[in-house]
């Protein structure tokens, strides 16, 4: 997909106006960025909010492809969109209701229904889960997560590290570590209730 | 409407389906029913899902990391054409480098009005002009020398360039490029000005000038002298006092910066001996016993080995005795010939000797002390060194001459399997410990960054690593000193079984191994089963340190 997608804003771009002339003979490959202040400035903003808009997707689509997808895709747009010179006051809330466009159209289009909510779920969730990530609840509850995960059990800790690896399945991690999958689906949905108590614990007590 | 408790609990099973990516349609279905309902859902399955999305992108790529090592590089130029091997994993990852791509495809093809900075082109290259080099001098040796400079002190072996040294306690026996040396003695205040001029304000030295370096020219407080051959001494002490003896052939004196410029103000010659003080001078007779010859210095250093070496072989034959002690190859051999590396732990209990592949004995920490030297891609030693242990201390006596190699190996487990040991030195000079991790799993990799300097190479130096199972630590060491502290990352016992000593066979039957042979020399190496502590390490690197 990576190497498509220049391609792709190269010819939306043109079809757009955007570019109005052939390209040059010394335009540079793609690869070598001569970075210009307006792709700085977008990348900086893009990526200290990438965790935030992906966890406002993540909320409305559960299933995680499908959320990888549409966040690229709504990324592609908010690149699209974006005026260096009058940047958005509020990245996030920006960059989550172009996500939010980017879910509706996914829904249009997606052939085979994955988790899909009805209309009155989505709308109910865009509102909240936009609050959420524009606050900083979602940095701090981000920031337990690493100190609760160290206190878990090594062998917990493994078991994560391995279900979560690139690639891995609950499957591929229950063989590894050589239980059955019931058993570890039993062992995640406990880590994750106690990992989710740790964290709600330490926002309560003010630990970031 | 509030929720109750059995709602709650269903609501818990049906948020860990929708995680696990199991949930059926009825079930979807439900959710919405509750969340829907209940603003307390709505606000658990809220949070919830953040967890779920913080815990992928904690473990897929790291992509904290990610976002801001990109953010620093994307604004370099052509740093965005390969992103580095870490990143290959993550969606994150994936997604920030494609969205890179096509930022940076959009900007290249984006029209260029005149004043829009499109970014620096690196300056063109000069053309390399051909190397040059200012050092005018070499210090050969310098036993027991005691250094009082600002700056690093002067290695022995090291070209000198022009200025000053500042010797406080010692000997230094210096070569001049033209052929004249210098035998300083400290204390001593001493200038390099060129390849055939020095001066000495404060010390004692005896000069050698041979046929090809006379002219040879030292300039004290208040008078220079020209030698036209070939040996005499210099005394310069409390006010200003200078004294010259000529030991063998002349020595011209000037007044002050006035050498070479008209005839001498006085001729001294074999035999004969001038001593200055303020306006008086009178002549005095030579005492070359006073002043160090190059043999003196020869057998000082001698004497220095000899001490060195006592200690170290004692300190030697006390370690073999340690139960703890998995493997010591103190690399001595009787023979040239041999191509076995013995293991002396444990008396040799259970002996495991090493194969020596390629690499050849060499000279070691001082003259007496054997190692092996490594230098190509063959050189390696073969030992197999069984057991899982919960904690291993590694520890060499090292001399790497360069980084040549991405990595280089001190010692490394040749199949790579979980627990596999992995011990080297990046070419930027980062200490590495990499131990394999059960599959599936990012490998663990303990660095201290870039501690090797480029000032050690050429030098001996004592490295160690501790890797703590109990206390879920690895230290890297340089010299005894701790240099590094890092968790651990994944609770697995480790071990080195077949392996390679200063290279990397990775048992790959494709047969084409990335190329880590250490050059340079090593001499001494031991494996503990457990953690050596500071102390402990600190008193092994003062055993075997080489003499100064």
């Amino acid at each position: 997909m990576t190497t498509l997608l220049p391609q792709v804003t190269v010819t939306a771009m043109a079809e757009n106006g955007l570019i109005d002339h052939e390209p040059s003979a010394d335009a540079r490959p793609p690869g070598e960025c001569p970075g210009s202040a307006k792709g700085r400035l977008f990348l900086r903003l893009f990526l200290q909010n990438e965790r935030r808009l992906y966890a406002y997707v993540r909320t409305l689509v559960p299933h995680r492809a499908d959320a990888d997808d549409i966040l690229q895709e709504a990324s592609l747009v908010m690149w699209d969109k974006f005026d260096s010179d009058h940047p958005p006051d509020d990245f996030t809330a920006w960059g989550c209701r172009i996500s939010y466009f980017k879910v509706l159209d996914f829904f249009k289009k997606a052939q085979r229904a994955r988790v899909r909510f009805c209309q009155a779920m989505l709308d109910r969730l865009a509102e909240t889960a936009a609050e959420q990530a524009g606050t900083l609840q979602l940095d701090d509850r981000r920031d337990a997560l690493a100190g609760c995960l160290e206190k878990l059990p090594p062998r917990d800790q493994d078991l994560l590290a391995r279900r979560f690896a690139p690639g891995a399945t609950t499957r591929s991690a229950a063989e590894q570590v050589g239980r059955s999958v019931d058993a570890v689906y039993k062992a995640l949905a406990k880590i994750r209730q106690a990992l989710f108590d740790c964290v709600t614990k330490s926002l309560a007590e003010g630990h970031a | 409407m509030t929720l109750r408790d059995d709602e709650f609990g269903e609501l818990r099973g049906l948020l860990d389906a929708l995680a696990e990516e199991t949930a059926t349609a009825d079930q979807v279905r439900r959710l919405e029913e509750l969340v829907l309902a209940h603003p307390e859902a709505e606000a658990f399955y809220v949070q919830y899902m953040s967890l779920v999305a913080d815990l992928d992108r904690h473990f897929a790529g790291k992509p904290g990391q990610v976002a801001r090592s990109l953010s620093d590089r994307l604004v370099e130029p052509a740093a965005v054409a390969a992103p580095r091997p870490r990143w290959r994993f993550g969606i994150a990852a994936a997604l920030v480098a494609g969205l890179a791509a096509a930022v940076c495809a959009a900007i290249a093809l984006w029209p260029r009005p005149a004043n829009v900075d499109v970014g620096v082109d690196p300056a063109q290259a000069q053309a390399p002009a051909e190397p040059t080099d200012d050092t005018v001098a070499i210090l050969l040796q310098a036993p027991g020398a005691v250094w009082n400079d600002d700056d690093t002190p002067p290695r022995v072996g090291a070209p000198l360039k022009p200025g000053w040294l500042h010797l406080t306690s010692g000997a230094a026996h210096i070569e001049f490029y033209n052929g004249a040396t210098v035998i300083l003695q400290g204390p001593a205040e001493f200038e390099l000005i060129s390849r055939t001029r020095a001066r000495c304000t404060w010390g004692k030295l005896r000069a050698t000038v041979p046929p090809q370096a006379q002219g040879f020219a030292i300039l004290a407080p208040n008078m220079d002298l020209v030698d036209r051959g070939t040996e005499f001494g210099l005394k310069v002490g409390e006010g200003e006092k200078t004294e010259v003896q000529v030991f063998h052939g002349k020595v011209d004196l000037y007044d002050k910066d006035k050498a070479d410029s008209g005839p001498p103000k006085k001729a001294l010659r074999t035999g004969q001996g001038l001593r200055v003080d303020g306006a008086s001078s009178k002549s005095v007779k030579p005492t070359p016993a006073e002043f160090l010859t190059a043999r003196d210095l020869a057998e000082q250093a001698q004497k220095a080995i000899d001490a060195r070496t006592a200690v170290w072989t004692a300190a030697s034959a006390g370690l073999r005795r340690d139960p703890s002690l998995v493997a010591y190859y103190p690399f001595e051999t009787a023979q040239s010939w041999t191509r076995t590396l013995s293991d002396e732990a444990r008396e040799r209990a259970q002996p495991r000797d090493g194969a020596i592949v390629g690499a050849n004995w060499a000279e070691g920490r001082w003259p007496g002390k054997r190692g092996l030297e490594f230098k190509r891609v063959s050189d390696r030693v073969r030992v197999t060194i069984p057991g899982d242990y919960e904690s291993v201390t590694l520890a060499a006596w090292v001399r790497v001459d360069a980084l040549t190699n991405q990595n280089s190996s001190l010692i490394m487990a040749e199949k790579w399997v979980a627990g596999a040991l992995h011990w080297q030195i990046g070419r930027e000079g980062t200490l590495i410990l990499g131990v394999r991790s059960p599959t599936n799993v990012n490998n663990a990799h303990y660095h201290a960054e870039e501690v090797f300097k480029p000032d050690r190479l050429g030098r001996w130096s004592f490295l160690s690593v501790v890797y703590d199972g109990a206390a879920g630590r690895v230290t890297h060491y340089i010299d005894g000193r701790p240099v590094s502290h890092e968790p651990i990352l994944i609770d697995q016992k480790v071990h080195i079984r077949d392996a390679e000593l200063g290279n990397w066979n990775s048992g790959a039957s494709k047969g084409k191994d990335p190329i880590r042979f250490l050059t340079g020399c090593m001499d001494e190496f031991m494996m503990f089963s457990r953690p050596l502590d500071d102390g402990e390490l600190e008193r092994l690197c003062e055993q075997g340190r080489p003499p100064a």
